[in-house]
């Protein structure tokens, strides 16, 4: 942190975050300060800016599939989800039963992966150094059982047009079960180190507060809508690629706080466990790909996909002409909806709820660049 | 999406076109504000804005969307012929980063917006506009509609 004073009026101006393209999450913000106190905040974006929306006018349609899950780094697999959804129904594509189980498989693994690096970067946020070690320790499980799914650790070349890339054998299974009950039991480490913590507690409640109408105006999707009460989850209001088939609950706050989006997030944990175990319960057999055609030209109109991706509405938006490039991509990240109400959100509030609020937003600062 | 508000939209002068809980709303610059508003009293959420270069010049497209029920409306309209048009932060603040983004992608200025500096891109290059298209492969908006529908939500400014 530098800045600049006036010594008379305790007005500051402060830069707050890294500014170096290889720091993680490369989010910048220039604070307007008085005091301890924030008067207004300019974020700035761009570091990881890589313009995906134009790699994908230039190479067909299906060679973009290796784009998506990079736009996202912590959750990249509901990126590729919503894009093969969107192809597929342009297409009209049927997608093998037993695929559609390991998509949801690999989204839900993939959203407790995210949820646990949020909880363990959240808490270092506030100070409390210890709970990330438990959370990468979990987080490690759920990426190794991916890395044999899909080949890769971190971004998971695992969607694919027709399906997946890969079938799941009877060792992930087990090893998928065996992270299901694992998880379960560390819930309770997580209430007892973190959740009844009144450091946390005193730190969180209150702060950030997030009415509804105001995460609604600024399209704020995802655990920072539901933490606001309002029960939107795609995958229950608009049920794609076969999420209709499980029982699973949306949890919501009351206040919208910091606190209660943290419990909104460590409750979806659950629920995604709920999904994956009911998953693997009754996965079908079959292939895991269908038959696709080589070279993919959905006819000329306008195609769009929505999902929910571990921060929210993610959507696909694509213009065809007809040919086997797209010709117009566009991409909604759900961190920007998500980041843009922090301007009006900060005001007149302590630099350090600040930072509470800014890590209760779980933001992915290249998924907003793209 | 209640029918009440599908009537509003075309009350309002939008040539609607629904596809399961998909709408397409063709609407005119001058009645994008009603169309908006509309949608804003529906208590839906801004989804996204973007920009399509075309031969015709520059598609607006927003989508909305509605917290509680599988519902999108696409509204697409033309920008001005000088690459202007109305900004819609007014009516929903979550606007206000995308048209900033539009400004960078493809120069087009939105009036009565509250701070149009680049978003993504840095100052320097302010005027790359990225995904303007090279003129040799624009298409015109017909080419982009699909066939059988007979009314273009993509119009010629």
């Amino acid at each position: 942190m530098n800045g600049s004073q006036d010594t008379r009026t305790f007005r500051m101006h402060l830069n707050l975050g890294p500014q170096h393209p290889s720091t993680h999450g490369v989010l910048q913000l220039e604070l307007e300060m008085y005091g301890e106190y924030v008067l207004g905040i300019d974020p700035v974006l761009g570091y990881g800016h890589r313009m995906h929306e134009k790699m994908a006018e230039q190479r067909p349609w299906q060679a973009f599939f290796a784009n998506t899950p990079r736009i996202d780094y912590a959750c990249g697999l509901p990126h590729g989800h919503c894009y093969a959804l969107m192809l597929e129904q342009a297409l009209q594509i049927e997608v093998p039963p037993r695929a559609l189980a390991l998509r949801i498989i690999a989204s839900e693994l993939n959203r407790i992966a995210s949820h646990l690096l949020w909880v363990g970067a959240f808490l270092l946020d506030l100070g409390a150094f210890t709970p990330i070690l438990y959370c990468f320790d979990d987080r490690e499980q759920a990426v190794d059982i991916l890395e044999h799914m899909t080949g890769s650790r971190l971004t998971h070349p695992y969607m694919c047009l027709g399906g997946v890339t890969g079938d799941i054998d009877e060792e992930t299974v087990v090893n998928i079960r065996a992270f299901i009950r694992r998880m379960r039991s560390r819930f309770q480490i997580y209430e007892r180190l973190v959740t009844n913590n009144v450091i946390f507690i005193m730190r969180t409640r209150g702060v950030g507060v997030i009415a509804a109408d105001m995460a609604r105006a600024y399209g704020a999707t995802g655990p920072v809508l539901r933490g606001s009460g309002l029960s939107c989850d795609i995958r229950t209001v608009a049920p794609y690629g076969g999420y209709d088939g499980y029982a699973f609950e949306v949890p919501t706050g009351e206040r919208g706080d910091c606190l209660d989006r943290y419990r909104v997030r460590m409750e979806e944990m659950r629920q995604s466990l709920n999904i994956i175990g009911q998953a693997l319960e009754r996965l079908p057999g079959g292939p895991v790909r269908a038959e696709v055609p080589r070279k993919a030209a959905p006819p000329p109109g306008q195609y769009s996909c929505s999902v929910e991706g571990a921060r929210g509405d993610v959507t696909y938006w694509a213009v065809s002409d007809g040919s086997d490039t797209p010709y117009r991509l566009k991409i909604r990240s759900p961190c920007m909806g998500n980041l843009s109400l922090l301007p009006k959100l900060c005001r007149g509030m302590a630099l350090a709820d600040l930072i509470a609020t800014l890590g209760s937003l779980d933001l992915v600062i290249p998924e907003i660049d793209r | 999406m209640p029918d009440t508000t599908l009537m509003a939209l075309k009350a309002a002068g939008a040539r609607v076109r629904a596809e399961g809980s998909l709408i397409e709303a063709g609407v005119d610059t001058a009645i994008l504000k009603r169309c908006a508003l509309v949608l804003r009293d529906a208590g839906m959420y801004p989804v996204f804005m973007t920009a399509v270069h075309t031969e015709a010049g520059f598609m607006l497209c927003y989508q909305f969307a509605l917290w509680d029920s599988p519902c999108r409306v696409l509204v697409s309209t033309p920008a001005k012929n000088d690459g202007r048009a109305v900004s819609l932060t007014p009516l929903f603040p979550g606007l206000q980063w995308h048209e900033r983004e539009a400004r960078d992608m493809f120069g087009i200025i939105f009036e009565n917006h509250p701070d149009l500096r680049p978003l993504l891109l840095c100052d320097e290059d302010r005027d790359l506009q990225p995904l303007r298209k090279d003129p040799a492969r624009l298409k015109t908006p017909e080419q982009l509609t699909r066939a059988e529908h007979t009314d273009p939500d993509e119009q010629a400014p």
